[in-house]
């Protein structure tokens, strides 16, 4: 009991009851010590009192033994620990001695100079009843010492008016009275307004001190959870070199290198968990958020690349996006892109992968109060829902902590550092939004994530410099449009939409494909004129004077536009998801009459009716779509051409023969296209394709362009343009852990050095394909 | 002949590493589980001369599985080793107390690895007939 009670205190309430205990014992001696003092007193004049005062001095010693029983009470209070009753027993037997001594001195002596001394030492009382708190004895007691005084000074003096000093000076009774009761309040308020003072600092310090129990708490499960999740990745990382060293003798090149790989990939898995951690740190102690408005739907393009490709196997998913193109929320654009891509990669990571995920945002009426001025009356609400296994209701509130991962993926095989959610919410909340979850744990019918930010005024789309990539050199994935998966016939399309299918395969060569800004648009033209001089033309099917020309996946309308040019009688239509934000690249030039642009999506099925056209063109779509659509998209091609009518492709291949530096880069980017089903296609399958769509007359070959600068003017342009989009996916290649970025702009630097001093006879292979339809 | 180690552990990584090193450098035969309940059947079908576990996987964690096989007298004689990530006092005793002969904590370099199960072997060599025989008067005694 004892030692319980000595050992340090650990809240505030144990501390103001150590407090009381060690004042009590502090101040008994004194107690007992004046109590004994008055007794002593007591004791003489019971002895030497005359029989008519006998009486009298019996009931005063009769108090003396009350007053003690009183403090062995106390003191036997006090051993048990019972200190509320110690000190409340101790101050009332004190308080109440006190009285007697006044009383029975004024009765017997009259109000002298003695007695006017007694009366300021009972202010000392006041003040011990108010070092204990006890505040009900504290009102008692004044109220008793009120009356005490009232009863003394208006009657007792009349008892003894020779040594009555009021008299002697002449003063007013009543006044002295009055006064004498407002002092005594007095004295009381100021130690009631003191205590209360002391209570709060009292209690804001317990408050804070329990607090920081509480942080040293979670500190050191943060750090029992830190030690569990690092010591496997340790163990591989430290026994893979481990080994590669010990059984050097005993393995083979490809061996060790393998062995090497693995501890590569393991070292980066912690850097990741580090990275996190260091993250939690850094915003739980007060992070930087640049809140800005932010276009949705370019967030989420940009949030795809930090997804890792190989998570739930994205190539092999749905992925339909519903985020209207001007949507836009106050947000920190880089926080905004991790909240997105920790929601997509769990999305992906958690759920089977033949299920579908769907991401959709859309302004809904704020809920709450919206009267309130500080309160928008919107908000933008972001979903990403998947159809996995769903979280058990009764976990959800634990899974945006720290550190929460699900029981049942604790021994999964599914890996995850138990910060992302929690990241999540610490982002969300810092840029004044949430983030929760639905879900009803029900197998097949998934969670919904949903993420709520205020909503902003609304950027134009081909404003970039607002976008968030200004601020990031991180490459779209969108992926040529054109490519992009139908939406489920349950999400109806509204207004802007678009629904495409992040490609991050889109990396491989053609990285700019959706015209959505100048700088893309120019890119593109660029690429459009080098294709027209390597092949000396815009058609490489040997059309004669069409009709009908269809160009799929137009960009910005340059080849078509130039076609309606040179075919004035021909009609040229143009498609693609997109508007061109820059509609011509000639803008001093009108288009002509005979080209219009129509939005439209080539795998959704092209709008047209059977053998509309007699000449459709396809080209550089490829590298943006899985290649298991292509039969399918050429199927629809055919489907629109007429008999007679030609349907013509083009493709760009890896280069080749450019050295082992771009040989390198090539390999990780076309690693990173694999994974999501993208190939570059061969001239025996444009080939087949062709042919088994019905056509006839087919051609396929690959040409092979001249790629560096020591293969003149068309060289320098080709190198220039492909590796100005290669450099610009450098970035996303570091962030989705395939390839370093230093080592990516080391390999670049030497691939340059090798293409345009001509050590290397690089080249850029382009597939062709044609076929007419029979008949006509 | 070569003592043939099952590995037991739902990281393939560590697992993969394991196999190979032990193979290599130990000169053990491996066999390879990614869960507990893969284990148990391993276990019971190819009767390994050792088992390298971890406490926390699918299906059936480190403990049941060391329970589980401790009250088999078919594998009751199979010396264990709980090698995890787990590196609390509790787990130390959970898991002793759950039948593993050996409790190892990651990371835990390879030649400790093989002098762990070099050991585990040994004591099984000296104690197997004693286990039997001590399972045997308890199934008696129960009868």
């Amino acid at each position: 009991m004892m030692s319980q009670s000595l050992s340090a205190p650990s809240t505030f309430a144990q501390y103001d009851l150590m407090r009381r205990k060690r004042l009590l014992q502090v101040l008994l001696p004194f107690l007992i010590g004046g109590s004994c003092f008055t007794s002593l007193d007591y004791i003489v004049r019971l002895l030497v009192s005359a029989p008519g005062q006998l009486a009298f001095n019996l009931a005063s010693f009769s108090f003396v033994v009350i007053t003690f029983a009183g403090y062995i009470w106390g003191w036997r209070a006090l051993r048990r620990d019972k200190i509320n009753l110690a000190s409340t027993l101790m101050i009332g037997v004190a308080t109440a001695g006190f009285i007697a001594v006044i009383l029975r001195r004024t009765l017997l002596q009259g109000l002298d100079v003695s007695a006017l001394i007694e009366f300021l030492l009972f202010a000392a009382i006041l003040i011990l009843i108010s070092l204990f708190g006890n505040i009900p004895l504290l009102i008692i007691s004044t109220i008793l010492l009120n009356g005490v005084t009232a009863f003394t000074i208006l009657v007792s003096a009349s008892l003894h008016p020779e040594t009555d000093i009021l008299k002697l000076a002449g003063a007013s009774r009543f006044l002295v009275c009055g006064l004498a009761i407002l002092f005594e309040w007095i004295i009381t308020i100021f130690l009631r307004a003191q205590h209360i003072s002391y209570r709060k600092v009292l209690h804001d310090l317990g408050g804070a001190f329990e607090q920081l129990q509480q942080l040293d708490e979670l500190k050191d499960q943060f750090i029992a959870h830190v030690n569990h999740e690092l010591r496997t990745p340790v163990m591989t990382m430290r026994g893979s070199v481990e080994f590669a060293l010990l059984a050097r003798d005993r393995l083979t090149e490809t061996e060790r290198e393998d062995l090497l790989r693995k501890a590569l990939r393991v070292g980066d898995g912690l850097k990741h968990l580090l990275e996190g951690i260091l993250q939690v740190r850094a915003i739980e102690s007060g992070g930087v958020f640049d809140i800005q408005p932010v276009l949705v739907r370019q967030t989420l393009d940009d949030a795809l690349v930090l997804v890792n490709p190989l998570d739930g196997r994205m190539n092999q998913r749905d992925l339909y996006v519903k985020i209207p193109d001007d949507l836009a929320v106050q947000a920190d654009p880089l926080h905004l892109q991790q909240i997105l891509a920790n929601l997509l990669s769990n999305a992906l990571k958690y759920t089977p992968a033949d299920t579908a995920i769907e991401i959709s945002a859309q302004k809904i009426p704020a809920a709450g109060n919206s009267r309130r001025r500080d309160i928008p009356s919107e908000v933008v609400a972001i979903t990403i829902r998947d159809y996995g296994p769903g979280i058990p209701p009764d976990q959800i509130p634990l899974l945006f902590n720290r550190f929460a991962r699900l029981p049942r993926d604790l021994g999964s095989r599914v890996t995850g550092s138990g910060l992302g959610l929690y990241l999540c919410r610490l982002f969300a909340e810092a840029m004044g939004g949430k983030i929760w979850v639905e879900s009803t744990g029900v197998h097949g019918e998934g969670a919904a994530f949903h993420l709520q930010l205020p909503p902003a005024t609304a950027i134009p789309v081909s404003l970039p410099v607002q976008a968030p990539q200004s601020q990031k050199p991180i490459q779209r994935p969108d992926a040529d449009v054109s490519a992009a998966t139908p939406p489920p016939k349950a999400m109806a399309t509204t207004g802007p939409l678009l629904v495409a299918e992040p490609a991050k395969g889109n990396l491989m060569i053609n990285s700019y494909l959706i015209p959505n800004d100048l700088h893309e648009s120019q890119r593109l033209d660029f690429q459009h004129f080098i294709m027209r001089e390597a092949f000396q033309g815009n058609a490489l099917a040997p059309i004669d004077h069409p009709q009908h020309i269809l160009d799929v996946a137009t960009g910005t309308g340059r080849w078509a536009i130039e076609m309606a040019r040179e075919y004035p009688d021909a009609e040229v239509v143009g498609v693609d998801i997109v508007q061109p934000a820059v509609a011509y690249a000639e803008p001093d030039q009108p288009a002509p009459a005979n080209y219009r642009f129509q939005l439209a999506n080539v795998l959704d099925g092209l709008p047209f009716p059977d053998g509309t056209f007699d000449y459709v063109h396809m080209r550089f779509i490829g590298a943006g779509m899985p290649v298991a659509r292509w039969p399918e998209v050429i199927t629809d091609l055919i489907r629109v051409t007429a008999p007679g009518g030609w349907v013509e492709l083009m493709e760009a291949q890896p280069m080749e023969g450019g050295g082992p530096a771009l040989d390198e880069v090539l390999a990780k980017l076309m690693e990173v296209s694999r994974a999501r089903g993208i190939v570059a296609v061969q001239e025996s399958q444009f080939g087949a394709w062709l042919r088994d769509g019905g056509l006839i007359d087919v051609t396929a070959r690959t040409e092979r362009l001249p790629f560096g600068n020591a293969q003149g003017r068309l060289g320098h342009y080709i190198a220039l343009d492909i590796f100005t989009g290669m450099r610009a996916v450098g970035g996303a290649l570091a962030k989705s852990g395939v390839m370093d970025q230093a080592v990516f702009d080391l390999l670049m630097r030497q691939a340059d050095e090798d293409v345009h001093s001509g050590r290397y006879q690089c080249s850029l292979p382009i597939c062709i394909a044609y076929g007419r339809k029979a008949g006509g | 002949m070569a003592y043939t180690v099952l590995l037991v552990d739902d990281n393939t990584e560590l697992l993969d590493l394991l196999a190979q090193a032990l193979e290599k450098l130990g000169g053990y035969t491996t066999a390879r589980a990614v869960d507990g309940l893969a284990g148990l059947e391993m276990a019971m079908t190819s009767k390994p001369d050792c088992m390298v576990i971890d406490i926390l996987m699918p299906e059936l964690d480190g403990y049941q599985l060391v329970r589980t096989l401790r009250g088999d007298p078919e594998t009751a004689d199979i010396p264990l080793i709980i090698l995890t990530a787990l590196a609390q006092d509790k787990n130390r005793f959970a898991s002793l107390a759950s039948g593993a002969d050996i409790y190892l904590t990651k990371p835990i370099s390879i030649p400790e690895l093989v002098a762990a199960i070099q050991q585990a072997i040994a004591i099984s060599d000296a104690e197997r007939a004693q286990r039997l025989k001590q399972l045997a008067s308890d199934a008696e005694a129960e009868a």
